[in-house]
């Protein structure tokens, strides 16, 4: 009996104490007890959710993320976001387990005599402005850069652009973004004046044809592909894969046609031919809304040190079009691309159908190419062609893979010739951020520097000297990697890395700085539909870990710019996205109030009179429009879209006798990008634990390879050794092989080449020429 | 047997004191929050006049700012 | 003649034992009297969003199979989940790696059935509408780690009962997880949480959710009616 009396005192004596927690819990919302004594308490109603962007690609998933004990320990997909509607994917779901990897760097390591020795952030920040410092007198500003990433949030990528541009003046500023997005923006420039997509992932629920570019959606943006297929399941929407290669996305698509690497500009003029042959051009559309432009050809690929190139664009008219476009018929093209003239009509007529609404999607596979610009033309040609744009349900649409290259690189213009508002070159421009910015306009040159792969070019060379990368890895993902490896590591050379976890980056570095890692620290991401994210700090950064962000503006201060960077650490990043939205003041790109972005899932701009913009040059929905008509492309002088008149041009390196199959590399489901944060997810690395090389199955009997063995992958640059996969994931044509480059035991960069496009000087890492051999 | 919870507001930066006075007291239990500055104190006594003292010893505690009684329970004696 | 007494009062209530249990087992047999079972149709009765859905084996409610044999418990349920509430990864190995959906993991995780080579009954999936099935669910090829980890578990779902007797509240977010018998019942159903009245089907007049889990919200769904 006593034993009972006593259990049931202690029963009433956690009842006494539990109600005065949940007390506590009202007054002081996210108040934490000692973890011991609250498990005997009570364990349940504890699991606070809390809103955030997903952490990986650019789709820009709205998760909620169960916080318990000052600890992230479950995920769920956020119903109330118009993005994935509360689905995500197996990384979105796993993601939180991506900040507690044992290796986690917590303390500032600084090289000293060939080995890491941990100090102070402050003894580390001091270090870090000092050489800044030395390296500019010794050097000049231009000796000096940044390398940041599509996955900086807002606030890193304004403060670095202010901190090198603005109070240092140099314009060495440079985004991974470049590798991936780069196209996509020169793209939307040259055909429309203004960067980022005009329609939304809305336009899926009106679409009647998704067309996907060299884009295996089905691995690489699952959610939006979830949703493809739902329209499918619920209205019938069909499908159609244009591809090189068939992966779960040709299985799962209407139709899946494929095509020969680099001849999509083919395909693709071969499609407006048709289009025009067919009579099947949106006339009225076309003469009110559309100029039509040629430029330069024969560009040259950029594979020599210091190339320069610029185009010449010269007005042409409808005629001159249509008469380059003979040479594109589908009987001359079919043997090029390899696609029957029986696709090529089938495609034209998918576009060419008044009553049908498409929309076009794609990704890397149009954006790192060695005419990844044109290729962007190309495909807005088709929509223009056919009026096919700004209307819900019609939308070419460019996918993004970081969860904020539009958010940061594109929009804070974190890029050599970029400002947060308009670029370097343009006067007006430079004058409206020094005002903002607080710095004499001459601070800002006037010349852009250094693109990226031109960046470690010039690290080789000895032009730059002190770099500070943050937020990305790119001793993993640089094309040609040996030469900017040995760059990196070369005397006199100092090399400041930010992250969160060791890579092959860090091991080139001379100080390591450890970072605050997505929801340990406050922050904004804008992903592919112009949408901006806020998410809160919910848990502490693990030792001495300080955001991005903070370490920048530390640095800046001790080089004397206190002035431009005196922010409060409990609200700095409220004061700095504040400060941004005054550069993109106006009808055009105004940007949501931080109030709303707390309230919501998001929300996209132009944001104007408390509105989200959906469609843009749409007049029905674009306050911007202004020529009383109902389209208006108002990025350009005159107001009309740029058709473009650009020829199919082969790649720098084709197989040959001795490098005889095309190699094409990529990513995988499990994996985002070089894996540094999904190889630290137990189930994701299980799932996926190293790279392999996809062999067509008649190569692979020929070279007489199974699954499993391993395979000796030379190109011109390098060689490495990887497992074979024969009818797996994904099958190649023949003649061809596909690596995904997560694996930094399995660097697949050492054989890809540095060529880029002319224009936005985006390497291709989807084409160069190997030799494959039985290991 | 009343036991009773309340919500302690310690003096500012006295958590720590505050708790290590209130577990030195018999008939008392306490639990601090981690991340802000209050602490849960939970009373177990015999009967209403050891309650009435206790509350007198704890109003002399100098570290505590403020006490707020959140619930009271009355237990039976029939051990 | 003593001997022969007991030998025969044994056999008397070995007998008498044998038709007690007899009779009472067939009269369990009968079950409840529910004239009205026969004339339902799956659609009149299923008022929860998850039960509309295409047939399911577990929507015939008289028939759910009860085969505890190879029932799993929620220790096994949880193995293949890195947290409460995560997508499971895929345990047995995959001969298709490219093609999923109907053509493939709905062949059978659509309706369930029994797999002589696993000895287990096949889970079915509470949302057979979502066909991009390797988005979230991998398989596991190696036991290895890239590299450790500090990442816990938070503490597991607790049932809550308002009162002794009450019937228990929904612990989990029900998104995505609407049709509560593809995990509630049925032979590939954990032991712990099997339902024992199958039949009543509408769950959620008696099972709240718990508030801090959400509700399923406007989940999926396309926003141009």
């Amino acid at each position: 009996m006593g034993n009972l009396n006593a259990s049931r005192r202690n029963f009433v004596k956690k009842m006494a104490a539990l109600s005065a927690m949940t007390t506590a819990t009202a007054l002081f919302p996210g108040i934490l007890f000692a973890e011991t004594q609250r498990n005997n308490a009570s364990t349940t109603g504890t699991l606070d959710w809390k809103k955030a962007p997903c952490r990986f690609c650019g789709v820009g998933c709205g998760v909620l993320i169960g916080i318990e004990n000052g600890k992230a320990v479950a995920v769920k997909g956020d119903p109330n976001s118009p993005v994935n509607k509360g689905l995500c994917c197996v990384k979105g779901y796993h993601s939180i387990i991506a900040l507690y990897g044992k290796d986690r760097l917590t303390h500032p390591l600084v090289k000293k005599n060939g080995s890491y020795v941990q100090t102070t952030m402050q003894e580390a920040l001091d270090l870090i402005a000092s050489k800044m410092q030395k390296t500019i007198t010794d050097y000049g500003k231009d000796a000096v850069s940044i390398y940041g990433s599509g996955q900086w949030t807002i606030p890193d990528g304004y403060v670095a652009s202010k901190l090198f541009k603005g109070c240092i003046g140099t314009n060495n500023v440079e985004a991974n973004a470049r590798l991936c997005m780069a196209s996509a923006v020169t793209g939307f420039l040259t055909s429309f004046g203004l960067d980022e997509p005009m329609g939304c992932y809305e336009d899926i629920d009106h679409a009647d044809i998704f067309v996907l570019w060299g884009n295996n959606m089905a691995e690489m943006h699952p959610v939006l592909f979830s949703r493809l297929l739902d329209q499918r399941l619920k209205r019938g929407a069909k499908i159609i894969d244009l591809t090189t290669r068939t992966t779960r996305t040709s299985k799962a698509a209407d139709n899946s046609i494929l095509f020969r690497p680099q001849t999509d500009l083919a395909l693709a003029n071969a499609i407006c031919y048709e289009l025009v042959k067919k009579g099947w051009v949106h006339r009225s559309f076309v003469e009110k809304h559309c100029s039509f432009r040629k430029g330069l050809t024969d560009m040259g690929y950029g594979l020599e040190d210091n190339y320069q190139f610029k185009d010449r664009p010269k007005k042409i008219n409808y005629k001159d079009y249509q008469q380059f476009l003979e040479g594109y018929a589908p009987e001359k093209v079919t043997q090029l691309t390899g696609v029957s003239e029986k696709d090529i009509r089938y495609l034209a007529t998918c576009y060419g159908d008044p009553n049908k609404k498409v929309m076009s999607f794609w990704c890397m596979g149009m954006n790192q190419h060695t005419r990844g610009t044109w290729i962007n033309n190309l495909v807005y040609n088709i929509h223009l062609l056919t009026g096919k744009i700004s209307t819900p349900g019609n939308s070419p649409f460019s996918l993004t893979g970081q969860p904020s290259a539009c958010g940061t690189v594109r929009e804070v213009g974190t890029l050599t010739h970029k400002l947060p508002h308009g670029v370097v070159m343009n006067k007006t421009h430079r004058e409206h951020a020094a005002k903002i910015w607080g710095v004499p306009v001459e601070n800002i040159p006037s010349k852009p520097t250094y693109h990226t792969v031109e960046m470690f070019r010039a690290l080789d060379r000895g032009d730059i000297r002190f770099m500070w990368i943050q937020v990305t890895n790119p001793m993993v993902t640089m094309p040609k990697l040996k030469r900017y490896r040995d760059a990196a590591k070369k005397e006199q050379r100092f090399i400041v890395v930010s992250d969160v976890y060791p890579t092959p980056t860090t091991d080139i570095a001379d100080v390591i700085l450890p970072s605050a890692m997505w929801i340990e620290r406050e922050g904004l991401y804008g992903n592919s539909e112009r949408r901006t994210q806020y998410f809160e700090q919910m848990i502490p950064a693990p030792g001495e870990a300080m955001s991005d962000t903070w370490q920048m503006i530390e640095v800046a201060k001790r080089m004397g710019f206190e002035k431009q960077f005196s922010y409060q650490k409990e609200t700095h990043i409220e004061e700095i996205y504040k400060e941004y939205t005054r550069h993109h003041e106006g009808k055009k790109h105004a940007m949501p109030p931080l109030s709303i972005l707390k309230s919501q899932a998001g929300a996209q701009w132009p944001f104007v009179n408390g509105k989200s913009t959906q469609w843009r040059f749409n007049a029905q929905y674009d306050s911007a429009c202004s020529n009383g008509e109902a389209f208006h492309f108002y990025g350009k002088p005159d107001g009309k879209a740029v058709i473009w008149q650009r020829p199919y041009e082969p790649a720098p390196e084709v197989p040959d006798k001795e490098f005889d199959f095309w190699l094409c590399t990529g990513r995988v489901l499990e994996h985002w990008h070089t894996g540094s944060m999904t190889r630290r997810i137990p189930v994701l690395h299980k799932a996926m634990p190293k790279a392999y090389v996809e062999v067509h199955p008649k190569d692979a009997k020929r070279l007489q390879i199974q699954t499993g063995d391993l395979v000796l992958l030379t190109s011109r640059r390098g060689t490495i050794q990887l497992p074979a996969s024969v009818n797996e994931r994904g099958i190649p044509e023949m003649g061809q092989v596909f690596v995904p480059f997560f694996d930094e035991d399995m660097l697949i960069n050492e054989l890809t080449l540095d060529a880029f496009c002319p224009i936005s000087k985006q390497p291709d890492y989807k084409k160069c020429a190997v030799k494959v051999q039985k290991a | 047997m009343p036991i009773t919870s309340y919500l302690a507001h310690p003096v500012e930066g006295q958590q720590q004191k505050l708790l290590e006075e209130l577990l030195s007291i018999s008939h008392c239990e306490a639990l601090p929050a981690v991340n802000t500055e209050l602490l849960i104190l939970i009373t177990d006594t015999r009967n209403a006049g050891e309650e009435a003292s206790l509350k007198i010893q704890l109003e002399s505690l100098e570290n505590l700012k403020h006490l707020a009684m959140v619930a009271g329970f009355q237990t039976p004696i029939n051990s | 003649m003593k001997r022969k007494g007991i030998v025969f009062l044994f056999v008397l209530l070995t007998a008498s034992f044998i038709t007690i249990c007899d009779f009472s087992y067939r009269s369990g047999q009968k079950g409840a009297y529910m004239p009205l079972e026969r004339e339902l149709t799956s659609q009149d009765f299923y008022i929860e969003e998850g039960f509309n859905q295409e047939p399911h084996s577990a929507q015939r409610h008289s028939t759910i199979l009860w085969d505890t044999l190879f029932q799993r418990n929620t220790k096994e349920y949880r193995q293949n989940r890195s947290f409460y509430g995560s997508p499971p990864s895929i345990t047995h190995p995959i001969s298709k790696e490219m093609s999923m959906g109907g053509k493939d993991c709905l062949q059978c995780h659509k309706y369930g059935g029994f797999v002589e080579k696993w000895k287990a009954y096949t889970p079915i999936s509470p949302h057979p509408e979502m066909v991009n099935c390797r988005q979230c669910h991998v398989p596991q090829k190696s036991q290895k780690l890239f590299k450790k980890t500090h990442f816990v578990r938070g503490s597991a779902p607790e049932s809550k009962r308002a009162l002794l007797g009450s019937p228990p509240s929904i612990p989990h977010s029900l998104q995505m997880r609407t049709n509560c018998l593809s995990c509630h019942a049925g032979p590939s159903a954990p032991k712990e949480i099997s339902v024992t009245h199958p039949e009543r089907m509408h769950c959620r007049q008696c099972h709240t959710v718990n508030r801090n889990q959400g509700s399923a919200g406007n989940f999926f769904k396309r926003n141009n009616p």
